[in-house]
């Protein structure tokens, strides 16, 4: 105790300079006015990237079962419009390359349990659905996309539907090929903000089903 | 009296420097990592349209085959004009004389044209209702080997100046011998065929659109049979029908996706 009695402690507190002080708060608004804006880019290019993926993904998976779908599929019917449900056509119709193309596909689908039995695939106010029609029973309709996704249209080319004597054919027309489907899907994205351009994805496929045309 | 000094300093500029800079790292890395992201998205977008290209050309090569089967089906016996449909002796079924009528049109064999389909009864023309066909019949040349004016036509009206659909715009053909020993008659057929986004190469050509590419290069190679009587080699071997598409990302890189799938003739 006596030790301490004859010390004194004097505490130099040092701050910053006023010259200091300017400068560091100079260059932190001037990098926080970056780097604000930096992350207000980052989030809009977030915003931007999950409305893509969002449509990526959609469109995607859709063409996965569309295209599964048909490769088991037969009794192809390409048309224009969505018949009502008791006036689904069970014949064939092709809408072959260089004429009107299809944007309503109609087929047997190889799960199907009647031979009469039909699924649609269209697209309408930017949904893709596919509908189940059972033969003389109930009709169900399935949403393929999501609402955040706005799918602008769906394009079938159909040819080698007709059989080789005219039979199940719409016009009894015939041909000697196996149907072949050409697939046109595009969409946008529905951007949340209005300001964001939105992004489109268009794709294209074709696909031959597997069974032989019979007849 | 003795007296102590303690200094307690605050921050110097240097250190204030120092966690700036640290700071803007901190923001600067998740940034970085979100717009690399971006890039990986558009990628995605690419080489999703470039797989469906891909598997386009693979499905189209199974529907010529099961198109000349549908056709020979209907058509084995020797009144068709020209006989096509005939069986050689070593053939057991219509299958068998499709998959070697296939393959001969494939390789270009024996001055048969590069395409499979056959032509109408007069000689003229493609096949009665084969309406894809070009004049020679060609269902896949007409559609994906060959600039036709009809195709090009066709997608004019459909394609808006936004990039839309997709338009052959070159052809190049190749044969050359395999390089899997073939017994027999080996062979390697590549056609790739440039395709562009936004309907008329005159868009392009003027600046208005800026061309995306997706070429699609098919090889074909006939992989030899381990049975050896002849009928198993010319009827049991597999084609390994590699498609591949190339396209370019957002940053000039050369991106390409690769399918190989095989085909058989039917039993």
């Amino acid at each position: 105790m006596k030790f301490f009695n004859h010390i004194r402690i004097e505490e130099i507190s040092k701050g910053f300079t006023l010259v200091e002080l300017l400068v560091v708060l100079g260059l932190f608004s001037g990098i926080a006015t970056l780097s604000l804006g930096a992350l207000f880019n980052a989030q809009s290019v977030n915003a931007r990237l999950q409305e893509t993926q969002a449509i990526l993904d959609n469109i995607n998976l859709s063409s996965q079962t569309i295209t599964r779908d048909i490769r088991f599929g037969s009794d192809f019917y390409c048309t224009q419009s969505l018949p009502a449900p008791a006036l689904i056509p069970t014949v064939r119709k092709n809408c072959v390359f260089g004429t009107t193309p299809g944007s309503v596909l109609i087929f047997r689908a190889s799960d199907a349990e009647n031979e009469l039995d039909r699924v649609a695939y269209y697209v309408v106010n930017g949904v893709l659905y596919k509908n189940i029609y059972q033969y003389l029973a109930t009709t169900t309709v399935l949403q393929m996309t999501s609402d955040d996704v706005n799918v602008s249209s769906i394009t079938f080319n159909v040819s080698g539907a007709q059989t080789s004597t005219g039979v199940n054919d719409e016009l009894n027309a015939i041909d000697y090929q196996q149907p072949l489907i050409r697939i046109l899907i595009s969409g946008v994205t529905r951007p949340a903000k209005a300001s964001t351009p939105p992004a489109s994805f268009d794709m294209e496929t074709s696909v031959s089903p597997r069974e032989i045309d019979n007849q | 009296m003795k007296i102590f000094y303690k200094k307690i300093k605050g921050f110097t500029l240097i250190e204030t420097l120092a966690s700036i800079a640290v700071l803007s790292l901190v923001i600067i890395g998740p940034l970085s990592v979100t717009i690399s992201s971006s890039a990986y998205a558009r990628n995605t977008k690419d080489t999703i349209v470039a797989t469906y290209l891909a598997e386009e050309a693979v499905e189209l090569l199974q529907n010529q085959y099961d198109s000349m089967y549908v056709y020979c089906r209907k058509n084995a016996s020797s009144t068709e004009v020209g006989g096509l449909c005939v069986p050689n002796l070593l053939e057991t079924s219509t299958s068998q004389t499709a998959w070697r009528l296939f393959k001969d049109r494939l390789s270009g064999l024996s001055g048969q044209p590069t395409c499979y389909l056959p032509k109408n009864s007069n000689g003229t023309g493609s096949y009665p209702n084969n309406a894809m066909g070009n004049s020679d019949g060609c269902s896949f040349d007409y559609l994906h080997m060959q600039a036709s004016s009809t195709e090009v036509l066709e997608r004019t009206v459909s394609s808006s100046v936004a990039c839309k659909y997709l338009i052959p715009v070159a052809t190049s053909t190749a044969s050359t011998a395999s390089h899997i020993p073939v017994p027999g008659t080996g062979f390697v057929t590549s056609t790739s065929t440039s395709y562009v986004c936004a309907g008329l190469p005159l868009h392009i050509a003027s600046g208005l659109v800026e061309p995306k590419q997706y070429i699609r290069s098919i090889t074909v190679d006939q992989l030899s049979t381990f049975e050896f009587t002849p009928a198993n080699e010319q009827y049991n071997d597999d084609l390994r029908i590699s498609s591949s598409v190339q396209y370019k990302g957002v940053n000039g890189v050369s991106h390409t996706v690769k399918i190989i799938r095989f085909m058989h003739a039917r039993p």
